[in-house]
């Protein structure tokens, strides 16, 4: 899997996926007629999500759990990885486990924002989902 | 965990809640005598993440902001705790410099003499807010061996900068140690409906009439049943003419905090304290005031 940057197609799903409402709802199909895509809101109501100014992207990977190192200033809440190629991307997920857990070892399609914590608080890059796929992005 | 005096210092972030083994047990030091002191977890930004022992109703959690920018620290975790109580209490500064092993985070090595780190996270800010409290503790006991920790934590919401109302990312505020003034503390027993003033003589010239309380409240578990029960203690201040020149009426606190700023007519004014709903009455309150130069 590579990781997969917003283009035309992906951002017209993003602007039907921000026109529903409910927190779970299916998109009408994509322009090109491909297959529906359902996505689970996680964390893109959520004014500290939205308030961030990086660049949504859209990830397809294996889900997996990981543990954060323990002792002072640790991080518990990255509870979760998307493999993508040989890399691995840590998922904040504090407070949402249960929407990841029932997907772990299956490929995912997520979208969400990378958010580097390496200079001002020394954590790394981890990332925050808006939304999340069950069905594999299509080629 | 580290134990300073009677100040127990928790960095732990357990991932447990206010009723899991280790916030019982952080609420019996209390009961025995110690401030407890604690992280509030680097779980943030989503709410309702903090951690044990910080989320324990009879300990102080430590939020934290950036020691060189002021900011705020982005990934602190936030309240409101499961039985809706305000968290953090206070914030203290992290990203400090500070002796440390020099090594990565999470990489075991030997300790030095001469490594420097910054020390991030809620867990580089609660020394601060122990370091804090130890020194409460020890001016409010005086000559005494001890004190009741409650009046260390009505202190400690004193010390912090903003007044009602409150939120889940600064509690009551970045602390702040007054200095320059006098101050005043004590403990009531209240009840439902009552009101309760209590008069200080102010004197001299200062700009600031600051008051706070904390009251420790419990919850049990009884096989797969919580009990727990919330009460809500108001705080005002009244100044010598019978003027209220401010209050602090939050609902899901345990604690209360107002600040009347300018100028302070010397004389005597009142703080406060009303049993707006105490179900479970009596309810034990300590209150803390000052009037003092900032």
């Amino acid at each position: 899997m590579i990781p997969f940057r917003v283009g035309k197609r992906a951002a017209a799903a993003l602007i039907l996926a921000a026109a529903c409402s409910s927190p779970e709802c299916s998109n009408a199909s994509t322009p090109n007629g491909r297959s529906e895509r359902r996505w689970t809101a996680v964390f893109e109501k959520e004014t500290w999500y939205r308030d961030r100014t990086e660049a949504e992207q859209v990830f397809t990977g294996v889900l997996v759990r990981r543990t954060s190192p323990r002792g002072p200033g640790a991080r518990l809440g990255l509870t979760y990885a998307l493999q993508v190629g040989t890399g691995e991307l840590p998922i904040y997920a504090a407070r949402v486990e249960q929407s990841f857990e029932r997907y772990v070892g299956q490929t995912i399609t997520v979208r969400g924002k990378v958010v580097d914590f390496s200079a001002a608080e020394g954590s790394g890059k981890e990332l925050w989902v808006g939304g999340l796929s069950a069905s594999p992005m299509s080629p | 965990m580290a134990v300073l005096d009677r100040v127990i210092v928790g960095e732990m972030q357990g991932s447990g809640d206010y009723l899991s083994t280790i916030s019982t047990a952080a609420d019996n030091a209390f009961d025995a005598g110690a401030v407890v002191i604690a992280a509030n977890g680097n779980n943030g930004p989503n709410a309702s993440t903090v951690n044990a022992p910080g989320s324990a109703h009879r300990v102080i959690a430590i939020g934290a902001f950036d020691v060189q920018t002021q900011a705020q620290y982005a990934n602190q975790s936030r309240g409101p705790t499961p039985d809706n109580r305000f968290k953090p209490d206070v914030q203290t500064p992290n990203n400090t410099e500070t002796a440390s092993t020099g090594c990565p985070f999470g990489v075991q090595c030997a300790m030095s003499d001469t490594a420097f780190r910054s020390f991030g996270g809620t867990s580089g800010a609660t020394p601060y807010g122990a370091g804090a409290a130890a020194l409460l503790r020890n001016w409010l006991r005086g000559t005494s061996f001890s004190i009741d920790p409650g009046q260390v934590y009505a202190h400690m919401i004193l010390s912090g900068q903003q007044p009602y109302p409150f939120n889940n990312i600064s509690g009551a505020g970045p602390l702040r140690l007054p200095t320059d003034g006098f101050a005043w503390w004590g403990k009531v027993s209240v009840r439902d409906g009552q009101t309760i003033e209590i008069p200080v003589s102010v004197s001299g010239s200062p700009n600031r009439f600051d008051a706070a309380l904390w009251w420790p409240e419990s919850a049990w578990q009884f096989l797969f049943i919580t009990v727990e029960q919330h009460n809500d203690v108001d705080l005002s201040i009244i100044d010598p003419g019978g003027t209220t020149r401010a209050s602090s009426i939050s609902i899901p606190s345990v604690f209360e905090r107002a600040r009347v700023s300018g100028s302070i007519a010397s004389g005597t004014w009142k703080v406060r304290i009303r049993g707006f709903n105490v179900p479970a009455s009596p309810q034990t309150v300590y209150w803390a005031a000052a009037a003092h130069r900032q």
